[in-house]
This record gives structure tokens, C-alpha cells and sequence, in this order.
């Protein structure tokens, strides 16, 4: 009953105008983000960013703007995966599988439409979860006190290095890297400045906004270097958008299934939705594939990573907005926006400001509906979109990151600050050390700093007062589990997602 | 090799901050662990892991071409320019130029690269600008 009243003035956010436009614009343009290979919905995030503070948003209009623009991205990816075989991003990796062979088989627009239909039901399911389980966990977490949020930060590092990446050990060392990038600055128990090397521009810290633009934004840049050749992109004529309903309804069963282990992939710390689809997908292809017709264009495969996706996306946003520990690499750079806008996420954030959470909640479902309509009857636009050549999007895309920076600070010394989190962000990503866990230590690090010393002072020294309370010991279990699991099950299917790379969900 | 390079690198990076960690001193103690702890605990961690990357190296990594890494070099060094002309310069007259260079950097005709820079700076100052009440600097090209 409460929560149906909350989501009633939640609606009352969501359809003010301007609210309904930068949802209805993000919705839009985070299609595009989506459906172009090479732009992916934390690098379309983070460079438009910068671009939602020059307009002067409020908060809740803010995070309307990027959450639709997140959801979109998880609509536009499978675009250029079903069309072209090149996922628009890396959830839509295992689109590709079974949806370039339908639109080899010349069943492309059926594909399209029954991804589309995944997606909304991927994502609605995920923003009621979202709606049921998060107010749930912020009245749990409202009895953390410093020792637990410790806890949880350890614990969301170590899930991190246990979910993503080849080697665990080099998703600790680009943890570490970002803990470290975040003691730049001023201390924030003695206020002993730390790591400035005399520059005054260091003394607030690194700023988040010019770290993640530069290390997603200006790396990618230079990735597009090594990997485009002139040349490479062409026409694609896409027949009539639509499916038979009795190819929408028989795959209904497979999207609903998907998008409940998708979110709950999502919600863990660090799964993020590149793994949800992978685990919807191979679940879905286990139980239901007996006649091996998965990777050869069967509906099931295009449903299935599609829902999946598409609910981790939603899933990923419960620990962000409840506890502040971002499960994802776009999650992590709406954290940052959020931080940036003086709003704290944690469980505080549903109680003094309610209208940031179920204003976003309110406008996540009217959001999904735009998306059905621009990625049914409207994806035309988009998939003339695709060959839109590389030589005027990276030049642009780069652009408008540049800018972005640029805006916030009038400075150049931002911008070579920038410059040099690009190259850094380039070699870890050669280096094959995710750049997500960079993200997250630049963003927690202070806080987990903070929550330690805390929790030291009213244990007066003390450290096994760490482990005084059973929520803790519980975060910290998980934790050890976490980094013990992947050693015990070595031998884990190699996950076809390529999470060193940058642009990861 | 490259695993055993940056384990080595990362290593003199731990020894590096920690030590300089050691120089953050404060005259009242305001906790239990001061400024030095937390550097010094991540320091003796991103320790830890660069000697097991040292022990353990893994997969070589594949580095780019000499000509793309020189193109990368190039397109760096671009943007460094670009910083430094921004505000002499202007914003339209300098983002035309960049731009164009970025677009003849990946393969696009003279002309075509001329029309990207000029459309999309024009257009960006527009809305940036214009539409958006961000102050870009106009530089000498339009009266400053």
C-alpha cells in the first residue's frame, strides 16, 4: 500500500514536463548509444554527464536523463548485433549468437521485434523488482554502522574480482589502483594533504567526472584507432519490424525466466548485465535447447541474453541506490553524477529524498514504454544510424566528452588531467586490468577510508571490533567466499564477455 | 613478459607510495589509524599482487602496430594542441581544426574531413553555447 502511494507521487515527478522530455530524449539517445559498436552505455553515460550539469538539472531530473539513457543502451545493443554480427555493446555479445543467424536466414526483423519485446519485459520486471526489493534492503541497511559499510566495500571489491574478468588478481590491482587515485587530496580525517605534490588543483581530490570521461571517452578513442578501418561500415536495408504473435508468445516463458536470473545477476556487486545475459543464455539454452537448435537463429537465444540483459541492467541499480556500492561499470558512473549533485545514495536516500527514487522508478516504467515504441515501429531510424561512418562518430564523440569537461571546470589543466587518465586507461585496458574497478576504488575509496577509521575510533583501536556484529561477519563471509570460489572452481567455462575491456555495462 | 614488466613497474609503485605515505604526519592524533595507515595498507596490497603477477605472468599482451601506435601518439599529441589552443584560439576556429584532424586521422578525405570539422564545430557551438547558456571562449575570430 505505502509503496503504491510513494509510486503515485513518484508518477507525479515523472510526468512533469520537463522530466517526461529528458526521459522521452534519454530514451532516445541512449538507443543510439546502444546501437553504435564502439559506444557503450557507461562511456554514453559518462560523456553525458557533463552535459546534464551545463543544463543546470535538478538531481531527480539528472538521473532521469542517465537512467534512460542506461536503459536505452541495453535496447539499442542488439541492434547492430542482430543486423551486423558487432554487438553495440558488450551485453549484446550473445545476441549476436542467435540473431545474425535469423537475419541471415532473412528473419532480421523478426529478431529485432522479439528483442525488443524481451527487452521491455526484461526491463519492467527488473524496475518492479527494483520497486519491491530496494526500500526492502534500504530498511536492512539502515542498521549498517561503519564496520559493516566496510565490510560491504571489501565485499563488493572481492564478488567484483570473483565475477568479472579473466584474472582476478588484475581486478584487484586496478581496485587498488583506484583506492589509491581516491587518497589524492586532502585527508579527510586530518585534513593532511596527501599525494598533491604541491598542486593546488589536487588538494579537492581527482575529480570523478574527469577520471571516468577520460579513461572510458578519451581510451576508447584510441582503441577505435587500432580496431576501425576506413571504409568498414555499410548500408543495411531491415524489412518490416515484427514477429508473428505466436513467435512472441512462445518465446514469453523464456523472457520472464531470463529476467529473473538476469536480475538477480544484476543486483550482486560487480555482475553487472554483460553477465546477466550470459547466464540467462546458457540457463535458457540448457533446459529448453533439445534439439540443438541454440546459435543456429532460434527465438529463445534472441529472448533470452535480451531479458537477461536488460533486468541486470535494473538489477544493478538496487545496491547503488540502497547501499551506495555500485554493481556495474554505468552504475558506477551514475554513482558518481549522484555524488557530484551532493546526494548521497545509501538508505538515507529513501528517506530524505524520496522523490529522487520514485521519481526515477516512475520514470523507468514510462521510459520502457518509449522504448518499445522506438525499438518497434521506430528502429528504422537507428539501423540507419549504423552506417553513419566512424570518422565522424569518434571525432564527435570525443567532442563532446571534451566539452563536457571542459564545461564543468574552465580549465585545461582539466582537460590534460583528462588526456592522461585516456592513455593510462588505454595500457590497463592492453594490460587486460579492467578499468571498472578503477572506477569503483576512485569512487568508494574515500568512504571506505572513512568507515574504517570510524569503526576503529569506537572500537577504541581495536581491530577485531571489525567483526563485532553478525551483519558484519555475514558481509565478510560473503567477502572470503568470494575470493576463495575462483580458486576452488579454477576450471570455470571461459566467459565469452570481454571484460577487460573498458566499456563494460 | 608484459604481466612480468608491469608486475615490476606496479611494485615500484607500491614501494614509491608507501614510503611517501610515511611522510603524512599530523600534530593531534583525531583517530587510531591517522593519515599514513590506509596508504600504506593499499601499498603493502598492490604490493602483494605485483609480486604474484611477477611469479605467475600470464598471456602476452598484444600491442598495437608501430603505425598505429605512432597514429595514437599522433592523435594524443592532437588533443594536447587542441587543449592549449582552446582559449587563444577560440572555440569554433580550434574545433574545426581538430576535428577535421581527427576525421583525416581515420581515414576520411580532405573534404570530407573539412565538412565534419565545420558542420559538427558549428553545430556544437550552437547548442553548447546557444542553446545550452555554457560560455565557450569565442576567441579573437569573433571579437573575443
Amino acid at each position: 500500500m505505502e509503496t503504491l502511494h510513494l509510486l503515485g507521487q513518484g508518477f507525479g515527478v515523472a510526468f512533469q514536463p520537463l522530466n517526461l522530455l529528458l526521459a522521452l530524449i534519454g530514451a532516445f539517445a541512449g538507443t543510439i548509444v546502444g546501437a553504435l559498436p564502439g559506444l557503450g552505455p557507461a562511456n554514453g553515460v559518462a560523456i553525458l554527464i557533463p552535459v546534464s550539469f551545463t543544463l543546470g538539472l535538478p538531481a531527480t531530473s539528472a538521473m532521469i536523463f542517465l537512467a534512460s539513457v542506461y536503459y536505452g543502451a541495453m535496447y539499442g545493443g542488439r541492434i547492430s548485433s542482430i543486423l551486423l554480427n558487432i554487438p553495440g555493446d558488450e551485453p549484446a555479445v550473445m545476441t549476436t549468437l542467435d540473431g545474425y543467424p535469423m537475419a541471415k536466414q532473412g528473419r532480421g526483423g523478426s529478431a529485432l521485434a522479439i528483442s525488443a519485446v524481451a527487452s521491455f519485459v526484461g526491463s519492467t520486471l527488473a524496475t518492479i523488482g527494483l520497486m519491491l526489493f530496494a526500500p526492502l534492503l534500504a530498511k536492512l541497511a539502515i542498521r549498517f554502522g561503519p564496520a559493516e559499510y566496510f565490510a560491504l566495500y571489501v565485499m563488493a571489491f572481492s564478488t567484483l574480482s570473483s565475477l568479472t574478468g579473466k584474472n582476478p588478481v588484475k581486478t584487484m590491482i586496478g581496485a587498488v589502483l583506484g583506492l589509491m587515485l581516491a587518497t589524492v587530496g586532502l585527508d579527510p580525517g586530518s585534513s593532511v594533504p596527501r599525494f598533491t605534490f604541491g598542486q593546488m588543483k589536487f588538494y579537492e581530490g581527482i575529480d570523478f567526472i574527469v577520471a571516468i570521461v577520460g579513461l572510458f571517452a578519451i581510451s576508447e578513442a584510441l582503441v577505435f584507432l587500432e580496431t576501425t578501418h576506413a571504409g568498414e561500415f555499410v548500408r543495411y536495408k531491415v524489412g518490416r519490424v515484427a514477429a508473428r504473435v505466436r513467435d512472441i508468445l512462445s518465446t514469453l516463458v523464456t523472457m520472464v525466466r531470463s529476467s529473473v536470473i538476469g536480475f538477480v545477476a544484476g543486483v550482486l556487486p560487480g555482475a553487472g548485465a554483460s553477465l546477466g545475459s550470459f547466464i540467462a543464455y546458457t540457463f535458457e539454452k540448457r533446459l529448453v535447447d533439445r534439439k540443438g537448435t541454440f546459435g543456429t537463429g532460434d527465438p529463445r537465444g534472441v529472448a533470452a541474453p535480451e531479458a537477461g540483459n536488460n533486468a541486470a541492467a535494473g538489477g544493478a541499480l538496487v545496491p547503488m541506490l540502497t547501499l551506495g556500492v555500485p554493481g556495474s561499470g554505468t552504475t558506477a558512473v551514475l554513482l558518481a553524477m549522484l555524488i557530484t549533485l551532493n546526494i548521497t545514495p545509501g538508505p538515507l536516500l529513501f528517506k530524505q529524498h524520496p522523490d529522487v527514487v520514485w521519481g526515477l522508478i516512475a520514470s523507468l516504467y514510462l521510459g520502457n514504454i518509449v522504448l518499445l515504441v522506438l525499438n518497434l515501429p521506430l528502429v528504422g531510424i537507428f539501423v540507419r544510424l549504423l552506417s553513419v561512418p566512424g570518422w565522424i562518430l569518434m571525432p564527435v564523440v570525443t567532442m563532446v566528452g571534451f566539452l563536457g569537461v571542459y564545461a564543468i571546470s574552465h580549465s585545461v589543466f582539466d582537460i590534460f588531467l583528462m588526456i592522461g587518465f585516456g592513455v593510462g586507461g588505454y595500457v590497463l585496458r592492453k594490460l587486460d586490468i579492467p578499468l571498472v574497478p578503477v572506477i569503483l576504488g576512485l569512487l568508494l575509496g574515500d568512504d571506505m577510508e572513512v568507515n574504517l577509521r570510524r569503526a576503529l575510533n569506537l572500537g577504541n583501536g581495536n581491530w577485531l571490533s571489525l567483526w563485532d556484529s553478525p551483519l558484519s561477519l555475514i558481509l565478510w563471509g560473503v567477502a572470503i567466499l568470494g575470493l576463495i570460489l575462483p580458486i576452488l572452481f579454477l576450471r570455470r567455462p571461459q566467459i565469452v564477455v570481454d571484460d577487460g575491456d573498458g566499456t563494460e555495462d | 613478459m608484459t604481466d612480468r614488466i608491469t608486475g615490476a613497474l606496479l611494485l615500484a609503485l607500491a614501494i614509491a607510495f608507501g614510503l611517501h605515505a610515511r611522510s603524512f604526519t599530523t600534530n593531534f592524533l583525531t583517530d587510531p589509524l591517522g593519515p599514513q595507515a590506509w596508504p600504506i595498507m593499499l601499498a603493502v596490497l598492490l604490493g602483494l599482487f605485483s609480486l604474484y603477477l611477477l611469479v605467475r605472468p600470464e598471456a602476452e599482451a598484444v600491442w598495437p602496430k608501430p603505425v598505429v601506435l605512432f597514429r595514437q601518439a599522433v592523435l594524443v599529441g592532437g588533443l594536447v594542441i587542441y587543449a592549449l589552443l582552446l582559449e587563444p584560439l577560440g572555440f569554433v576556429l580550434s574545433t574545426v581544426l581538430v576535428m577535421a584532424f581527427m576525421a583525416s586521422l581515420l581515414g576520411a578525405r580532405w573534404w570530407q574531413a573539412g565538412v565534419t570539422g565545420v558542420v559538427s564545430s558549428v553545430a556544437l557551438y550552437v547548442l553548447f553555447n546557444t542553446l545550452l547558456g555554457l560560455p565557450l571562449p569565442a576567441g579573437g575570430l569573433f571579437g573575443g
